[in-house]
Parts: structure tokens; sequence; C-alpha cells
């Protein structure tokens, strides 16, 4: 299959820019928005695979589109939050909005890293079962 | 007689003991919450500088010359973006700390100079600085480093609020109880909602985060008043932002 469509959504530039460098050296295509609005946006548009999403963004924050994704089934994409908002509230509030993974800021790249190649071994591992499943239907016919 | 007395002696003495421990424990409440405000501000250049660093050493044969360049800059850039929230900080401890203030003649005229000129020796920003002082030489009475800190923020923050190539006035004026600073930019101004707030701590307004503290309006709140003054704020959305300092000469000088 082709490459795996990183989103970035972060507002701070500095860090948009890391990340994303980072997705293009771990050889995912990148796509990048700097609010929640732009995040739906890429997400109806180009359909990412996986977003990184910032909680704390101007015009529409990270829960805001969580709840949007959440309300639309079409919307498969895997949500890994980066949030300075480190508390246990905070964090369930993540996972209860369907979060995949959460991350706290300041994060060390490494670990980051890792855990966006276990979502994105996730989402390989899925759109297989999901082809294998096709196939085997259309052989049943 | 005498044992209700002493009673009234002793109960008025618990009361008043009660009271300092009150004090004392919103003072202590008052630094935690200034110590998170601040670990939270430095987690964004923090991160960027590690991870910059990171980048590079395990992507850094893989880029373009520019591109690794580039990763320097951001070390630089939010290097100095940690210097600077360092200092604001450093002023900010004083100012929750209630540490006691200098009083020196400081001419305010030649330290907005002096201050623009540090803001945009980096060459990034192609702002004009305009600095009128009436009459020249005016000057006010306080702590030369928190004056400095008041300056230096209400000006990086008119940088920050209005378009590249606009001008930002600074105007000092000796009145006779009173120095008054303006500080004037010719950004998007103030929306209605924002006013009241702007001066809290992590208060940002929202067009605008790039780069932002948070602190800045709240350090500068906290030093003027500290010096007995007042700050104000003007501006509808859509036609600029004015500061407007007062800072007390007699008052100033009583206090010491």
């Amino acid at each position: 299959m082709g490459k795996l469509k990183v989103l970035v959504a972060d507002d701070e530039p500095a860090l948009r820019k890391l990340l994303k460098t980072n997705m293009e050296l771990e050889g995912y295509e990148t796509l990048e928005a700097s609010n929640g609005a732009e995040v739906l946006q890429c997400v109806e548009r180009d359909n990412p695979d996986i977003i990184l999403l910032d909680i704390m963004m101007p015009v529409m924050d990270g829960w805001e589109v969580m709840t949007a994704l959440a309300a639309n089934p079409e919307y498969e994409q895997k949500v890994i939050l980066v949030s300075a908002k480190a508390s246990d509230d905070a964090q369930l509030q993540g996972w209860e909005l369907g979060a995949d993974e959460y991350i706290t800021k300041p994060f060390d790249l490494e670990s980051l890293l890792q855990r966006v190649r276990d979502v994105a071994a996730r989402t390989e591992a899925e759109s297989e079962a999901r082809r294998a499943e096709a196939i085997s239907e259309l052989q049943n016919l | 007689m005498a044992t209700g007395d002493r009673l009234t002696e002793l109960e008025a003495a618990l009361a008043e003991r009660d009271a300092r421990i009150a004090e004392l424990e919103e003072l202590d409440k008052h630094k935690n919450d200034f110590v998170a405000t601040v670990s939270h501000e430095l987690r964004t250049p923090i991160t960027a500088m590690i991870g910059a660093a990171k980048t590079l050493l395990r992507g850094g044969d893989q880029m373009s010359a520019e591109e690794r360049a580039s990763f320097l800059e951001m070390i630089e850039r939010q290097g100095d973006r940690l210097l600077r929230l360092t200092r604001g900080v450093l002023a900010g401890a004083q100012v929750e700390s209630g540490a006691a203030l200098r009083r020196e003649k400081v001419d305010l005229g030649a330290l907005a100079r002096d201050v623009a000129d540090e803001l945009l020796s980096t060459g990034r920003s192609t702002h004009e600085v305009e600095v009128n002082a009436e009459p020249e030489g005016a000057s006010a009475w306080g702590d030369p480093t928190a004056l400095r800190q008041i300056m230096s923020n209400l000006v990086e923050n008119a940088l920050k609020y209005s378009p590249e190539g606009s001008k930002v006035r600074v105007g000092v004026l000796d009145l006779s109880s009173e120095t008054l600073l303006e500080v004037s930019d010719e950004g998007p101004g103030i929306d209605a909602g924002s006013v009241g707030t702007i001066f809290e701590r992590f208060k940002q307004m929202e067009s605008s985060r790039s780069g932002g503290f948070g602190l800045g309006l709240y350090i500068v709140k906290n030093l003027v008043e500290q010096h007995r003054g007042t700050i104000e704020v003007s501006g509808e959305a859509g036609a600029g932002t004015t500061f407007r300092v007062r800072l007390p000469k007699r008052a100033a000088r009583r206090e010491r």
C-alpha cells in the first residue's frame, strides 16, 4: 500500500515544522494545520490516516475537533493528542473522545516517534484486514 | 475582671494570627500559580530546541543545507525566546515576592529608545518605533530593572500585534504629579471581549498567538501597581491599541 498520510496540527510553527520533518524522515506523507478548523477541512479534503493533534489551538480547539470527528462515522482517522495539558482529567477526556494515544508536551522525540510507529502499524494492519475481508467476500459471491 | 480582659486579649491575638495565616496561604497559592504558569510557558521553547537538535542528529544527513540551517535557526530563536522568558520570569518572581523596589530617576525616553533598539536588532522586524518625550529627558521615579521590563514588554507586545512595516509610537509626558507613558500600535486593536482579561496570565488574543507567553502584560500590570501606578488599555477592533501607564511622582518617592 501507499505511504501513510500524517496530518500535523499545532498552532506553534516551530513545533509544526519539527513534527512534520520527523514524520517525513519516518517516510510518511505529511499535511499541516494550524488550528482546528483547518484540521477538519484537511480531513474532508485529504483524508489523512493519522492526526497529531494539539489541544490548545485558536479558532477551534482539539476537543472540538475530536467531537466533530466522533460525530461522523465516515471519519476513521487515528488521533494522537499532543498537548501541554498533562492532568489526568485531560488525558481521560482524550480517551473518552476516542484518542488513540495521548502524548504530553514537552515530549521526548524518540518516544513520540515510537508511538506514531505503533499507531501506524495498527492502521496498516486494520486496512490489510479490511482488504482481506473484502477479497473473501468477493470470492464468496 | 482581669480574667475577662485577658481572654479578650487572647482572642484578639488568635484572630490576628489566623488572619496572618490566611494571608500567607494566599501568598503561597499565588507563588504556586506563578510557578505553574512559568513551567507551562517554558515547555514549548524547550521542546522545540531539544527536538530540533535531535532531528538534526537523526536526519541531518538526509537534509539539504538550507533545511539543516533552518533547524539551527530554530534552536537559536527558541533559545532567544527562552532567554527573554527567563528575564521576564525573574522580573515576575520579583513582583510576586514583593521584593523591595529601588527608587531612581529613570529617563523614560532614553529607555524607550534603548529597548526599541534591542528589540529591533534581530533584524527580523521591519517595524519603526517612534519615541517622543515631552519634555526631552522626562523621567519617572522607579526601579530601573522594573521600568525596563515594563517598557520592554509593552513595546514587544505592540510589535507582536501589529503588521510588519507599521509604526509603534512611544510617548512620554511629564505631568505635574505623574509621568505618563503611552505605547500605541497600528495593529488590529482589541476586541471588546478581551479588554477585561488582557492583563491576566495566559490571556492572549486568539488572532495572534505567535511566540507569546501570556505573561508579559500580567507582569507589566503588577510592576506598575508596585510603583503605585495605573495602567489602562484602549482601542477598538481594527483601530490599533494604546496602553497608558501613569506613574505617580510623589507617592513613589514616599514609599521608601
